[in-house]
């Protein structure tokens, strides 16, 4: 061994002392980033086959916003409403579920409803806690779907009561547990084959639904997810979140329409006189004067309306792809875009974070957090760290002064600092894996579980599970070996400065 | 031409506000196996000048030769080889390193040089070393479990054990009781005289002086007396460096 490490070993049990309270900082450093990422990795774990198994599949694909576009939308300021259709469904489709490696292939569209009674009164003062915890329980996100397919894709879902929806059929599925909740804030009993009015808002306006109840459904695999979920037949979903032909249809108007909303004073429209005095298209090409009944005769014939208002059938916001093997997502979204580019298509294919949208970046979003913190606390240790060895090397200046009359170079005394701050490092490192191990084992046989859901999407899933990734280990060690190291780089170049005199003096 | 001169030597310290002139001037020559004491009550300035004979400090002024060669233009680098390679030390608290043992302690010089040793002559040294210094039972044992006299031992064969030149001793039986003062300077004579290496003493031991081939006195900071032993008492040589001897003595 060389003469280095043998007195870095030596120096660190000889002086135990500020030994143990630098090492016991590496060593909680270490704890904590070793079980930090664990937590972290299991959360984005859990979360990942949560969702890869309920919700998004392996691969997503979408079309282009000017924010990303997740399952939940459009992440912008405005959300939901914004979220656009694919273009060119149909060709979509074709060429997704037919490439290889793609098992099951299904069409979606998202959106969000208020389940209500035709009594409710809107107006309703909902401050108290009961009735937000209640409003909470109406709150709906809906998924549309595509029913012919959907199921195939997401086997972990069980019916409870009632049947899946099937192609073509109306109406909605909800969750078994969620039933009595809906009902209670209904207060009306609720059960399969029952209506519910469904109460949609998007930027075209509020729009009213009744759907039946086909059945309840609950998940083989329980995980994080949105706890309001429910199923619902495409087009209801399509005219609750305003994806009718309407929407749709590019309507321009010639020069003369343009040119009668732009004259004219708008109280005039609220004056009865004034019907005589209207000169409209209509009237000149009928060459009668526009009379009160006649405008209501007009207003009368809805028929234009109720065909805007119909679901624009070709509307979807995305495609859901299941593969054979997730590890081949990478190249097929690759490929994908590839080809969109290719045809001019204005989509965009992703993998299970981005059909997450915000669940995943929730984790991600804890990781900076987690990051910061560690940064943080990795300072702090450094500044300790660097106090602690600079009284050690004041201590020992005549030891060092002696060396260097002996004829140790300045590198020689680099070097046993070196060799001291990375033992003592790398030997706490260790001991603060260990203990990290020992903690991990703890808290995955305690089993906490997750009391809501924001500590679902937290943990990962309704236990909290910690899972020690050897990268991380890795990783963690060269951070403190790194803030040994940073933090020697003060105190090694103290102890530079001793002049061999010293000795003389000791 | 000796094996250290110092030529007009002068070193100021800065204490505060205030300049100190430890040395005010010193010229003298050493012969290569002297056994020479530099003697002088306390703040005379026998440290000072030891240090920088040793290279661990620079004078403010004037030129210490070792082995005729200027020492006081060489960078760190330069000097820490020299020191290595040429120089001894001997020092008044020991300065064993502690958590190194006898033979550790003995070995570390050798660990330091780039010149490498075959391990099996280099163990022989160091054993042979130890033996002649009378700790052969003592090699395992830590500085702290060791007494005075043998730490001293300990120090004289590391300072030994690179085959110095020169050792530098500051007033090394000043922590010991007089026995054992007396056993250890028995022990640089015999090393002295069967080795050839010089033996540079800072002291205001008497008894060193006695046995000293070479005495040089100092008092505030300059030379008073500077002779070979036969020669009588008060004499200041003049032949060593030029014509001078020591500026104002």
């Amino acid at each position: 061994m060389p003469v280095t490490m043998r007195m870095a070993f030596r120096n660190l049990i000889e002086h135990r002392a500020k030994s143990l309270i630098v090492g016991t900082l590496l060593a909680l450093g270490m704890l904590i980033m070793v079980l930090g990422n664990a937590f972290l990795d299991a959360s984005k774990r859990g979360i990942q086959t949560s969702f890869t198994q309920n919700y998004t599949g392996d691969i997503i694909i979408t079309g282009i916003a000017d924010g990303p576009v997740s399952l939940f939308g459009v992440q912008s300021v405005g959300g939901m409403e914004q979220t656009p259709t694919l273009p060119d469904y149909g060709k979509l489709f074709d060429h997704a579920s037919t490439l290889p490696g793609v098992t099951a292939a299904a069409g979606m569209a998202s959106g969000f409803g208020i389940a209500t009674n035709e009594s409710t009164d809107m107006s309703t003062n909902h401050e108290d806690q009961d009735s937000r915890e209640s409003m909470m329980d109406a709150v709906m996100m809906l998924f549309g779907v595509d029913a012919a397919n959907y199921w195939k894709l997401f086997k972990t879902i069980e019916i409870v009561d009632g049947h899946f929806l099937a192609p073509g059929e109306s109406g909605v599925m909800i969750a078994a547990d969620r039933l009595d909740k809906l009902a209670k804030h209904l207060k009306r009993d609720l059960k399969v084959g029952d209506e519910v009015l469904i109460q949609g808002i998007n930027s075209s306006g509020i729009r009213l639904r009744s759907a039946k109840i086909v059945g309840t459904f609950k998940r083989v695999s329980e995980g994080a997810g949105p706890e309001q979920l429910t199923y619902i037949d495409i087009d209801t979903l399509r005219v609750l979140a305003g994806m009718t032909v309407g929407a749709s249809e590019n309507i321009k108007l010639d020069s003369t329409e343009t040119s009668m909303l732009g004259n004219g004073n708008v109280d005039d429209l609220f004056n009865t006189d004034s019907f005589g005095t209207i000169d409209t298209p209509a009237q000149a090409s009928s060459g009668k004067p526009l009379t009160e009944a006649g405008i209501s005769s007009l207003l009368g014939d809805t028929s234009a309306r109720e065909r805007l208002n119909t679901a624009d059938t070709g509307a979807w916001h995305s495609i859901l792809l299941r593969l054979d093997d997730p590890a081949k997502a990478p190249l097929l979204i690759k490929g994908l875009n590839t080809w969109f580019a290719q045809e001019g298509i204005a989509a965009i294919a992703g993998d299970w974070q981005k059909a997450a949208g915000p669940y995943a970046q929730s984790v991600d979003v804890l990781r900076i957090v987690f990051t910061v913190a560690i940064i943080i606390l990795a300072i702090v240790a450094i500044i300790i760290i660097m106090n602690t060895l600079v009284v050690s090397i004041i201590e020992r200046t005549g030891e060092i002064g002696t060396m260097r009359a002996l004829g140790a170079g300045r590198i020689f005394v680099r070097e046993l600092f070196a060799a001291e701050t990375i033992t003592l490092s790398v030997v706490f490192g260790i001991v603060g894996m260990g203990l990290a191990f020992v903690g991990s084992a703890i808290i995955n046989g305690i089993g906490f579980k997750a009391s809501n859901q924001f500590l679902e999407i937290l943990f990962g899933g309704k236990i909290l599970h910690t899972i020690i990734n050897p990268m991380a280990l890795v990783g963690s060690m060269v951070v403190i070996v790194l803030v040994g190291i940073l933090a020697s780089l003060y105190p090694v170049s103290v102890a530079l400065r001793i002049q061999p005199v010293r000795a003389m003096q000791s | 031409m000796g094996i250290v001169e110092l030529q007009n030597v002068r070193k100021v310290y800065p204490l505060g506000k205030v300049q100190v002139e430890a040395v005010k001037g010193v010229s003298f020559s050493i012969e290569k196996g002297d056994f020479i004491s530099i003697a002088g009550p306390s703040g005379s300035g026998k440290t000072t000048i030891l240090n920088m004979i040793g290279l661990v400090d620079q004078p403010t002024e004037g030129e210490v030769l070792l082995g005729g060669k200027p020492t006081s233009k060489l960078k760190d680098s330069e000097l820490t080889r020299l020191r290595h390679e040429t120089l001894g030390f001997i020092f008044q608290s020991f300065n064993l390193i502690p958590v190194l043992n006898v033979w550790e302690n003995v070995e570390f010089p050798l660990l330091l040089g780039k010149t490498r040793v075959g391990k099996g002559e280099k163990n022989e040294w160091i054993d042979h070393l130890i033996e002649e210094v009378g700790l052969s039972e003592w090699r395992k044992h830590k500085s702290n479990e060791l007494s005075g006299g043998q730490r001293q031992r300990v120090a004289i064969a590391r300072a030994l054990v690179t085959r110095p030149q020169i050792v530098l001793a500051d007033e090394p039986t000043a922590n010991l009781d007089s026995a054992t003062g007396e056993q250890i300077l028995e022990l640089m004579k015999k090393i002295n005289r069967e080795l050839e290496t010089t033996f540079i003493f800072s002291t205001h031991d008497a008894r060193i002086v006695d046995i000293a081939d070479h005495i040089i006195r100092l008092r505030d900071g300059l030379v008073i007396e500077n002779r070979r032993r036969e020669e009588p008492a008060g004499t200041i040589r003049t032949n060593m460096v030029g014509a001078s001897a020591g500026a104002g003595a």
